[in-house]
């Protein structure tokens, strides 16, 4: 029952949020028609033609007001209003000094980037950890410690260039949104998109190297009492 | 209802649900149907019904059809999923009950 509904509802929302011509459209098409139909209706009653039309309108109400109260249930407000901060925010940025422009935007990109770290480590080195007992097999079967480290670390590796290749596709997309704030800078500067890239592989590198490093210094047997 | 406050809480969608059960039906046929099979006592405004059947599509009880009316423009008639005629059934027994309740209140014998 829930997922039936979901069938419903998701391309619905999708729809009014990303097709809000069409959403539109719609509307004024299903108002329009409706006028129509209250027109005919009091055409058969026997109203003169002459002031039909407009007691049809009359009778109809405020079409913008109808349309504002059709959109407020079809329920997008919240991502609506999101969107609207987000445009605000860069419009308020814009109108600063740029030098103090570049330095918040500066201070939120390293925020940005040190909460990225976080979670690549906390991810990359949870997986890694979850894997001590494997190591510990490998280990007990006479594996090297090099050879089970770059195991582990290739494994992270695909990962993480997964994860790269998207992030740069999608910092190009963004770059773009936030152009009119930078400032002696490119949208497509490569050498901030290295060093995010940098950061983040470094990071996930750590995050895999410490984990994998520890478990093949433990005993094996404690190591498979790890899980 | 031209005011909502007349209305108990509810039951707009409970009558909106109703119609399109009967069959599918535009906006405009929905308010004149409501008018006429309940000797005029339910109108509902323009104001009301839209955002009404908005609500139900959004939560999947109606489904909007787009059709060619008469005079060859489109046409949105709306129809009752099948979620929507389970939520009709448990409407239609909640009122029953409320409504049931109601009127044994109000025929208190006054001593």
């Amino acid at each position: 029952m829930r997922i039936e509904r979901w069938f419903y509802i998701v391309p619905l929302r999708l729809r009014s949020l990303f097709r809000r011509q069409s959403v539109e459209a719609d509307l004024d098409d299903e108002f329009r028609d409706h006028i129509e139909r209250q027109t005919a209706e009091y055409v058969r009653q026997g109203a003169s033609p002459s002031e039909v039309r407009t007691r049809a309108l009359r009778a109809f109400g405020s079409v913008d007001q109808h349309k504002e109260a059709a959109r407020d249930a079809r329920g997008v407000a919240g991502i609506g209003h999101a969107v609207q901060d987000v445009t605000f925010a860069v419009r308020m940025l814009r109108k600063i000094a740029p030098r103090i422009r570049t330095l918040v935007v500066a201070a939120f990109a390293a925020l940005a980037l040190v909460l990225a770290s976080i979670g690549v480590y906390g991810v990359t080195s949870h997986v890694t950890a979850q894997r001590t007992a494997e190591i510990g097999i490998r280990m007990a079967l006479g594996a090297r410690s090099f050879q089970v480290v770059s195991t582990v670390a290739g494994r992270i590796a695909v990962y993480s260039c997964a994860g790269l290749l998207i992030g740069i596709a999608s910092a190009a997309v963004a770059a773009q949104v936030i152009r009119a704030l930078l400032y002696g800078i490119g949208p497509m500067d490569v050498a901030a998109f290295a060093g995010g890239g940098v950061v983040a592989i470094g990071i996930a590198a750590a995050a895999a190297w410490i984990p994998a490093r520890r478990a093949t210094r433990v005993d094996p047997t404690a190591a498979l009492r790890s899980e | 209802m031209s005011r909502p406050t007349d209305l108990v809480q509810g039951t707009l969608n409970l009558l909106v649900l109703k119609m399109v059960a009967l069959q599918p039906m535009n906006g405009f046929a929905i308010s004149q149907r409501l008018k006429q099979v309940s000797n005029e006592v339910l109108q509902v405004t323009d104001g009301s019904l839209y955002p009404a059947l908005h609500k139900l599509e959004q939560e999947g009880l109606i489904r909007a059809e787009w059709r060619q009316s008469e005079n060859n423009r489109r046409a949105k008639y709306y129809s009752l999923t099948r979620l929507g005629r389970r939520r009709l059934a448990q409407e239609r027994e909640a009122w029953d009950r409320l409504s049931a309740a109601i009127s044994m209140v109000i025929r208190l014998r006054e001593a």
